[in-house]
């Protein structure tokens, strides 16, 4: 048989539990648009009047006595989590490459009337009209003016390359701070959270601090987290470990400063306590590692490539003729490559049109340079598959990229309908506490009209 | 299991769905104002190609275009040349039968006055011959000086031919040379007005055989008239084909490159109104929750 009073201490935890629950939708609701908050519970259990501990003697209630409030729990799927920070590494990782070929791709700016491959048919163009008139030096002035107008665009096109890769570098330098900054806090609120499970105390929001910075690890580096025991969580790089426990460890980029350097020294990444080497092929720094030491390299090659194509075909045609001084032709381009390539003469004179040796009105050599415009071997059809290649590679970034984002955006969507806050749901979780407080107060008012009849009127 | 939605995750799919309605919108604005199916070489690799082909090939063909029309005008100017001097030819033909003729013509000082007007006949030859199309004579070959004959009659010109490329592989010689047209040692043209002015002062006996050299001379000038012409009408042919094949690689190149306007426009309409329904409906999801409904 259970106390007299027993029942008020029920209706009292019961009045507390549900003032507990209606701090929970509070809060709730107050982050319903916090991004990161993960949507909390109030864990009730119910207080039983038998020990499951049967002893001889022992007095049993046989009702239970109450409510008990336990934990206020984070509603998360670690698994689910986990997906969602590969998939978004991977989904930075893409985005950051159809943005590199975005940038590769308003270099060469094709088809228009603008581009490169407009600028070598003027060139061959105009070596047909110098053939028309060899003696004619305006025509010859033109057709250095184009020579230069051509290599002007390959050394801007270098340049332009060059810029995307140094800020390509620069960026990586951010992503590498960033990742320290966020290791570091990632380690100082593993402690703190820690030390509040020790203590026993609610640690959700350090908890949920400390998970959008690890979803911000994935986005940047692709990183993979688990979480411990005692509440902190690991946070590892491709195998090596950048935060355990307390305790993390930074990184630093090495290599090349200039695209010019990356062939002898590729840019990579260090730990830099002990000068490991670290490895992300994901996230933003993973995009911004390949753009460096592969995609940019790709085309400034194949850009170098053209250059070269168009010094030695233009120069070896050029020197099988002669020039308005019946002196055989030198080089037209020097350079070997699209940074150093340049008109080699700058003397009108020197334009080797003639075929034949006596300096006279022939225009046979110019006429075999201006052939080059349809030869199926010349520098347009290197150029040509340069940005064949280019619109490839570039279309399927694109499209990968695409795919991508649509699956991050429905696993996104996914973690969000598991942690986030529902207003409707928490309204009703309002309505159910406020309810159940009302009775709990009815229950404490019944049992103390009950023992008003016992002590005030029994016996009168 | 019954999927949870919550307002955030409604609200990020509205967003995902209202953006990417947007970038279709803006993709399709950028191509009607550009005009342009394919700005970036990604937007289709195959069309990015086929326009830079088409691009060069059309530059190609506008140049056969100006060569073929430069190579015109040396033809129709040495055409022209070429038939003022067989009338010239002609001319003294007749003065040179006068002065064979018995009776008045043939007296000795009337073929002294023929003598002297086939002189000036030849002077004014010897400047047709060195007739010039911008500033290049044109029986002289590839020569640099400023004339093909000098003033005695003397080819001072080379051997080197013009040619003009007019379509890919095919060089069309544009010019005649003053040899090939005007003869050379004892048959050239001048060396023969020359000699029919000095015999018919000094030696009217070698007369008729001097006839015999003039219309071989005259001959020779005929031949080279009709190869310039027939020269002149293959190119004339060939300009004519490389416009047209210029303005077809145009019309293939706009297929390539350019939008489909109305196609372009309803797209756009379309997307519009896909756009303002998605508006729309997501102001009438978000908007109501159980608050609306509790009092």
């Amino acid at each position: 048989m259970s106390s007299t009073f027993s029942g008020i201490s029920t209706a009292l935890s019961s009045l507390r539990a549900q003032r507990q629950g209606l701090d929970v939708a509070g809060q709730n609701i107050a982050n319903v648009n916090t991004e990161g908050y993960s949507r909390q519970r109030t864990e009730m259990t119910s207080v039983e009047g038998v020990s499951n501990v049967p002893t001889i003697w022992a007095k049993q209630d046989p009702v239970g006595t109450g409510v008990n409030v336990g934990d206020i729990t984070r509603i998360r799927d670690e698994l689910l989590e986990a997906r969602v920070r590969t998939e978004h590494g991977r989904n930075a990782y893409l985005s950051g490459q159809q943005e590199v070929f975005d940038s590769i791709q308003t270099v060469f700016k094709e088809p228009s009337d603008t581009g490169m491959q407009e600028r070598l048919s003027s060139f061959w163009s105009d070596w047909q009209d110098l053939s028309n008139s060899p003696g004619d030096s305006a025509v010859r002035t033109k057709v250095l003016q184009q020579g230069g107008a051509v290599t002007t665009a390959l050394n801007e096109a270098h340049t332009q390359l060059s810029t995307i890769w140094k800020s390509a570098r620069s960026a990586a330098v951010s992503q590498v701070d960033e990742i320290n900054t966020a290791a570091a806090e990632i380690a100082s609120l593993n402690k703190g959270i820690m030390q509040a499970k020790v203590g026993g105390l609610p640690a959700n929001e350090l908890a949920d601090r400390r998970d959008a910075l690890v979803q911000k690890l994935a986005d940047l580096s692709g990183a993979t987290a688990k979480v411990r025991e005692t509440g902190a969580v690991d946070v590892s790089l491709f195998g090596s470990t950048l935060v355990s426990g307390t305790s993390s460890r930074s990184l630093a980029v090495t290599g090349a400063n200039t695209m010019g350097e990356q062939s002898a020294n590729p840019v990579a990444l260090t730990f830099s306590e002990n000068g490991q080497p670290a490895v992300v092929t994901s996230g933003q720094l993973g995009s911004s590692l390949d753009a460096m030491n592969s995609v940019i390299p790709k085309y400034s090659k194949s850009l170098d490539d053209v250059a070269a194509k168009l010094v030695t075909t233009v120069n070896g045609i050029h020197a099988q003729g002669f020039d308005r001084n019946g002196d055989p032709g030198g080089p037209f381009f020097t350079g070997t490559d699209a940074e150093s390539v340049a008109l080699a003469i700058t003397d009108t004179d020197k334009v080797a049109a003639s075929g034949s040796a006596d300096g006279r009105l022939d225009g046979g050599n110019a006429d075999a340079l201006g052939d080059l415009a349809v030869s199926g071997a010349g520098p347009d059809v290197t150029y040509r598959q340069l940005v064949a290649d280019l619109g490839v590679t570039a279309k399927s970034a694109t499209l990968k990229a695409e795919t991508q984002a649509t699956i991050t955006a429905d696993l996104d969507s996914t973690h969000e309908s598991t942690s986030g806050v529902s207003l409707d749901e928490e309204m009703s979780n309002l309505l159910q506490y406020q309810r159940a407080y009302e009775a709990a107060a009815k229950l404490m008012s019944t049992i103390d009209q009950t023992l008003n009849t016992l002590i005030n009127n029994t016996g009168r | 299991m019954v999927i949870r939605v919550t307002e955030r995750s409604l609200s990020l799919n509205a967003m995902r769905g209202l953006q990417a309605n947007q970038g279709r919108l803006s993709k399709t604005e950028e191509q009607l104002t550009s005009g342009k199916l394919i700005t970036k070489p990604s937007d289709s690799p195959t069309g990015t190609m086929t326009a830079m082909l088409l691009r060069s090939d059309m530059r190609a063909q506008e140049q056969y275009g100006r060569n073929a029309a430069d190579g015109k005008n040396w033809l129709n100017t040495i055409d022209s040349t070429l038939g003022s001097v067989h009338d010239n030819a002609q001319r003294v033909r007749d003065l040179m039968l006068q002065g064979m003729s018995a009776g008045a013509g043939g007296s000795d000082s009337a073929r002294a006055a023929i003598a002297t007007e086939i002189d000036q006949v030849r002077d004014a030859m010897i400047g047709l011959a060195n007739t010039k199309y911008i500033d290049r004579p044109i029986f002289g070959g590839t020569t640099e000086g400023s004339s093909a004959y000098d003033a005695t009659g003397t080819y001072v010109g080379d051997s080197g031919s013009v040619s003009r490329t007019v379509a890919e592989g095919t060089k069309l010689r544009v010019d005649a040379g003053g040899e090939q047209v005007f003869g050379t040692g004892d048959q050239q043209i001048f060396k023969v007005l020359a000699d029919i002015s000095d015999h018919l002062k000094n030696d009217p006996s070698k007369l008729q055989d001097d006839l015999d050299r003039l219309d071989t001379a005259m001959n020779t000038i005929r031949t080279a008239q009709a190869s310039v012409g027939a020269r002149s009408n293959r190119i004339e042919s060939m300009q004519q084909t490389a416009h047209d094949r210029h303005l077809e690689l145009q019309s293939q190149l706009t297929e390539v490159e350019d939008i489909d306007l109305p196609k372009t426009i309803t797209d756009m309409t379309l997307q519009q109104t896909a756009y303002q329904a998605a508006l729309g409906a997501t102001a009438k999801v978000i908007q109501p929750s159980l608050m609306d409904f509790l009092r």
